[in-house]
């Protein structure tokens, strides 16, 4: 078994993980896309800086966030106020903490995801199923519930306020800072 | 596709908070990540990584795993290879019928849905009652305009009711009467029981994917379920549905009764009915 056969595991037991940290913290689904990809061409081309001694899933982290930078400065997205380095980071302690769960996979530590999915009020579930599961957009959204596009974007941001006040009781306190 | 509804932390905004910011950013790339994950969305993109990989240059040194990660690593090529197979046989695989019947009975907790309701003999000629059901989790309301004026039933969560004729509001249970002359019972008016029924006492078979002419954007999952022999007698002699692969959500509905009549449900679309809409 040669090097890329092994860095294979690695990329299909982090591929999960590394999506999930991008679709936070990149607005534009194409482009993290593309990060997604290039973070793996990155950490493939730096394999012998990686210390085995140590997890994979937060260098790999590491490499994305500065990928992330890389693009948004590349792309003159600054004017854009995304994310920080400092923020990238914040949300990146969460993602430790999540990897921390109990579970083999990304799908399973995402259990308890799902376990403060069904802890939120019905209409938190609501908005929360419609806009990710349905794939349906806020105007849709709006147009379906006869309400207005902006009262559907604060009742999505409020589901997820309270999905992250749930995660934050559930994940590892020490990993997420308060 | 760019996200309008990320969280996006956004360093100087007045009244963000930077901690407040990564929480929703967090539970944003969460739920972006759970529905890839059940529907597989993954996949392709790792192969358009392993691809590249093809074209880069080898890492300069090799790296020691355990034997537990490699048998892990050979499950993985096998099912992705499992998974390619599929691809290039053409259509990929159905899924298990039982499987879109669980989800489609799922797909009724969270929200209310709103569907055009039809009742009809299959004769030429039989008089037909319309009208409209919504439905979320057990809760159900249907109105329908009969040949013998308006009729109501539903389920509010706590009890049964049905109110024919206009203004006498029967609760607990439908009355027998109505179940009689109309052979309407609770799980014919009730999109939800009906499926959640089949999972019982029919067998179900998935027989293709099909376009409707709903609106619906993707091909629908066909599912027909005929009585089982030995679990019992049911109100229907057959059930096709119609669901979204991806959502559970049943778009159309057809379910067969004896003597040649029908009942038809078509997906009109969600709404904010709340627990009052339930109750008669």
């Amino acid at each position: 078994m040669d090097a890329r056969q092994v860095f294979e595991i690695l990329v299909r037991e982090n591929a999960g993980m590394l999506s999930a940290f991008l679709r936070a913290v990149v607005r534009d689904d194409a482009a993290a896309d593309d990060i997604f990809q290039e973070t793996f061409l990155v950490a493939w081309r730096n394999l012998d800086r990686y210390d085995r001694e140590k997890p994979f899933g937060p260098w790999l982290r590491g490499i994305a966030a500065r990928t992330v930078m890389a693009w948004r400065r590349k792309a003159a997205r600054a004017a854009h106020a995304e994310l920080d380095e400092a923020a990238l980071a914040e949300v990146s302690a969460r993602f430790d903490a999540l990897a921390a769960e109990p579970g083999d996979t990304w799908g399973e530590k995402l259990d308890a995801v799902r376990a403060c999915l069904g802890n939120l009020p019905d209409q938190d579930r609501s908005i929360i199923d419609l806009y990710y599961r349905e794939d349906l957009t806020l105007p849709e959204i709006a147009r379906s519930l006869d309400q207005s596009v902006e009262t559907m974007k604060k009742r999505l941001q409020r589901a997820r306020v309270r999905l992250a006040a749930c995660l934050r009781s559930r994940l590892s306190t020490e990993a997420v800072p308060s | 596709m760019t996200d309008p509804a990320n969280p996006l932390v956004r360093p100087g905004d007045a009244g963000r908070d930077e901690i407040a910011g990564a929480d929703e950013a967090f539970a944003h790339g969460c739920l972006r990540s759970l529905v890839e994950t059940e529907r597989d969305r993954l996949a392709p993109r790792i192969t358009r990584v392993l691809t590249a990989l093809g074209a880069a240059r080898p890492a300069p040194r090799r790296i020691v795993i355990s034997p537990f990660r490699l048998a892990a690593a050979a499950v993985f090529i096998l099912a992705l290879t499992l998974g390619i197979s599929v691809v290039l046989s053409g259509e990929s695989a159905l899924p298990p019928a039982m499987a879109v019947v669980g989800r489609a009975v799922r797909a009724f907790d969270d929200v209310d849905r709103r569907y055009a309701v039809r009742f009809a003999g299959s004769e030429a000629g039989s008089p037909a009652i319309a009208g409209t059901l919504i439905v979320r989790g057990t809760r159900f309301h249907t109105r329908l305009e009969s040949p013998l004026g308006p009729l109501r039933a539903g389920f509010d969560g706590e009890s049964a009711w049905f109110e024919f004729p206009p203004g006498r509001i029967h609760r607990g249970t439908i009355p027998e009467a109505a179940v009689r002359s109309l052979g309407l019972d609770e799980e014919l008016l009730n999109i939800r029981s009906a499926v959640d029924r089949m999972t019982r006492h029919f067998d179900i078979a998935a027989l293709g994917r099909e376009r409707i002419e709903d609106g619906a954007t993707r091909p629908l999952i066909h599912l027909r379920g005929t009585p089982a022999a030995d679990r019992g007698p049911v109100p229907a002699r057959q059930v096709d549905i119609w669901a979204d692969e991806a959502t559970g959500v049943i778009r159309r509905a057809i379910i067969d009764l004896p003597r040649a009549r029908q009942i038809r449900f078509e997906y009109l679309g969600v709404l904010d009915a709340g627990p009052d809409a339930y109750r008669p």
